[in-house]
């Protein structure tokens, strides 16, 4: 068949229809990215090797609320995996425990999505792609960084909400709602914590290198030196004020200050001062991410 | 300004540090189809750059289809099809997921893109491949699938940067059809960036000549093609150095041939064939040959950006495949 008679045979049709406002455009590239997301088999590799934390945490709650365990072994159990022996509720440590830990699989996660999601819109030209369509340097920050945060919300905050709902749908008693609903706040104030604060890191990151291996090696030595020169650090002053340069112990603190489980004032004050520097590094990410986007024509 | 223009621009400039992109470009299109040349360098980047409110210009004002787009509070964007010269494909999506999502980002609702990415990639030939993933789109329809991401939201103004670009000759002709008969059969206005002048030839009433950021021509196409006629192709002997030098001096431009002996003049206002053998004589040359130079677009392009600038292998080759020099 002849391209003349192709043409020919489907005439233009126009359209009309109303067009809707430009901040549709962040719900647009939250979507397309985590398509983009889901279609890689690596993810859901990551993803199911994530989860493998809940469900351990998940067949403990079960198993401590539902089996008829003697009670030592109970207890040990619980207070291993940092909930309250009593098993009526979650303890506030077993959540800030099982979030963080689930936010180390998590960065290894972002290290392969920062590439895919927001690498590429800088190596392949989609950036100019998507102003030309009208869209503003803020829809497309917020697109992907909402985008990035539910990654990292889909390994950390939801899980840790239904850990909750099962403690609370395994509990007695109705009042397991009324009484812990503080818990719930905890963890999502924690969850947007650990969102926010590792979306604007890769995002970032992955804006100025752009390629997977450099992202990788950049991202995951921000989360290994910092430590290794915090703890070397701390251990030649004798000041436990220096584990505070090191960002993944600065998230554990930042989840003590949303649970508020201080067992002392130093870890109170450490707490205070591990918000600043999660603040001041997110708002320095966002001015990076956001200046590379807008650079980009 | 006129507000039914297509394009105007008033003392448009812009730099980047201390390279002029743009200098003082006054411009003032109708709708139609426009054809926008130039080299390299030459300032269309950034004046398409401007238009799609992609960077904000140092001075001046711009308005497209009626609104100005300096105090980018008009939602003019919408009425605009931008087909970019790069390969902006998002990875991992099928065909027409990506053209729904240019659709959504220009403001459709998610269903209506998506039906209408079906229909357009009807209309541009892709149907059968609008589920296959963007890697496997070869450059032809890669192309096509551009133009269809910028038609989803049927603009009135079609901007497209090299529309036929790494297209093979069969892959040109079925792009230039397919833009002939859109254009034809829904009265779109095109606003075109190329360096193939038969795109032009094919597609453009008018053009649009940049060189270092200023215009240096602008009307129909007829028009440039007709500027041929005050160009004349000249063999002589003798003192071709004082003949040529002579020619000069009368206000008109001298350019010299490839082939000794030769060269070409183009002519200055109420001229008189009988000064090239007046002139001829007082400098001691003799003409051997005088002819109208055969000039073409491409060649009339050499002339007003100043083809001498190019390095001189590269102005005579590219000249002489054109039919500019002649064996005199």
């Amino acid at each position: 068949m002849g391209f003349s008679m192709l043409v020919d045979r489907a005439l233009y049709h126009g359209w009309e229809g109303r067009l809707r406002p430009r901040i549709w455009t962040v719900v647009t590239l939250t979507k397309v990215s985590l398509a983009q997301l889901w279609r890689r088999k690596s993810f859901w590799f990551l993803l199911a090797l994530g989860l493998l934390n809940f469900v351990m945490y998940f067949s403990i709650i079960y198993a401590v609320t539902q089996l008829e365990l003697p009670s030592r072994a109970q207890d040990n159990l619980m207070s291993r995996f940092g909930f309250r022996p009593d098993a009526e509720s979650g303890h506030e440590n077993g959540y800030v425990s099982f979030m963080t830990g689930q936010g180390q699989i998590v960065t290894l996660l972002l290290a392969f999505a920062g590439s895919l999601l927001v690498g590429s819109d800088f190596r392949l030209g989609l950036i100019p792609f998507y102003r030309s369509r009208g869209l503003r340097v803020r829809h497309i920050v917020w697109g992907k960084l909402i985008a990035m945060s539910t990654i990292v919300a889909a390994l950390t905050l939801f899980p840790a909400i239904l850990l909750f709902v099962e403690y609370g749908l395994f509990s007695a008693s109705h009042d397991y709602w009324w009484e812990n609903w503080r818990i719930l706040v905890s963890i999502v104030l924690y969850g947007t914590i650990l969102s926010g604060t590792l979306a604007v890191g890769i995002s970032a990151i992955s804006a100025y290198l752009q390629k997977m291996a450099p992202i990788a090696i950049t991202w995951i030595s921000l989360f290994v030196v910092p430590r290794i020169g915090a703890t070397q650090m701390s251990r030649a002053t004798d000041n436990r004020m220096w584990l505070l340069l090191d960002p993944w112990r600065d998230i554990r603190y930042a989840g003590r200050w949303a649970f508020q489980t201080y067992s002392s004032e130093r870890q109170e004050m450490q707490a205070g001062w591990a918000i600043l520097i999660l603040s001041v590094l997110t708002l320095l990410g966002l001015w990076a991410f956001r200046r590379k986007v807008r650079s980009a024509q | 300004m006129d507000s039914t223009s297509l394009l105007e621009t008033v003392d448009l400039s812009h730099s980047f540090g201390d390279v002029h992109a743009l200098r003082q470009v006054d411009l003032s299109l109708v709708p139609g189809n426009v054809a926008l040349l130039g080299n390299n360098g030459a300032g269309k980047s950034t004046l398409i750059k401007i238009l799609l409110s992609l960077i904000q210009p140092k001075q001046g004002q711009v308005r497209i289809l009626g609104h100005d787009i300096v105090s980018g509070r008009n939602p003019v964007w919408r009425r605009i099809g931008y087909m970019p010269e790069t390969r902006p494909l998002v990875p991992l999506l099928k065909g027409y997921e990506y053209v729904a999502l240019s659709g959504e980002l220009y403001g459709m609702a998610a269903k209506s893109a998506r039906r209408r990415a079906h229909e357009i990639l009807n209309y541009v030939g892709l149907e059968e491949l609008r589920y296959r993933k963007l890697d496997e789109y070869s450059t032809g329809n890669v192309q096509r699938l551009k133009l269809a991401a910028a038609l989803v939201h049927d603009p009135e103004l079609l901007i497209l940067d090299e529309p036929t670009g790494g297209l093979d000759p069969t892959g040109r002709t079925r792009m230039l059809r397919l833009l002939q008969d859109l254009l034809r059969s829904t009265g779109k206005s095109l606003l075109m960036c190329t360096h193939l002048f038969s795109d032009v030839e094919d597609l453009c009433q008018d053009v649009v000549i940049l060189h270092q950021g200023r215009v240096r021509f602008y009307g129909p196409v007829s028009e440039l093609r007709n500027r041929v006629s005050d160009r004349y192709q000249l063999g002589a002997t003798g003192e071709l150095d004082a003949f040529a030098e002579a020619l000069r001096q009368t206000g008109g431009q001298v350019e010299r041939g490839k082939t000794n002996g030769t060269l070409y003049f183009t002519v200055p206002h109420s001229w008189r064939n009988a000064r090239f053998f007046e002139l001829a004589e007082s400098s001691g040359a003799v003409i051997t040959s005088l002819k109208m130079a055969e000039e073409d677009l491409q060649a009339s392009f050499f002339r007003l950006t100043d083809a001498e600038d190019l390095p001189a292998e590269e102005t005579s080759t590219s000249q002489r495949a054109h039919g500019v020099f002649h064996a005199g």
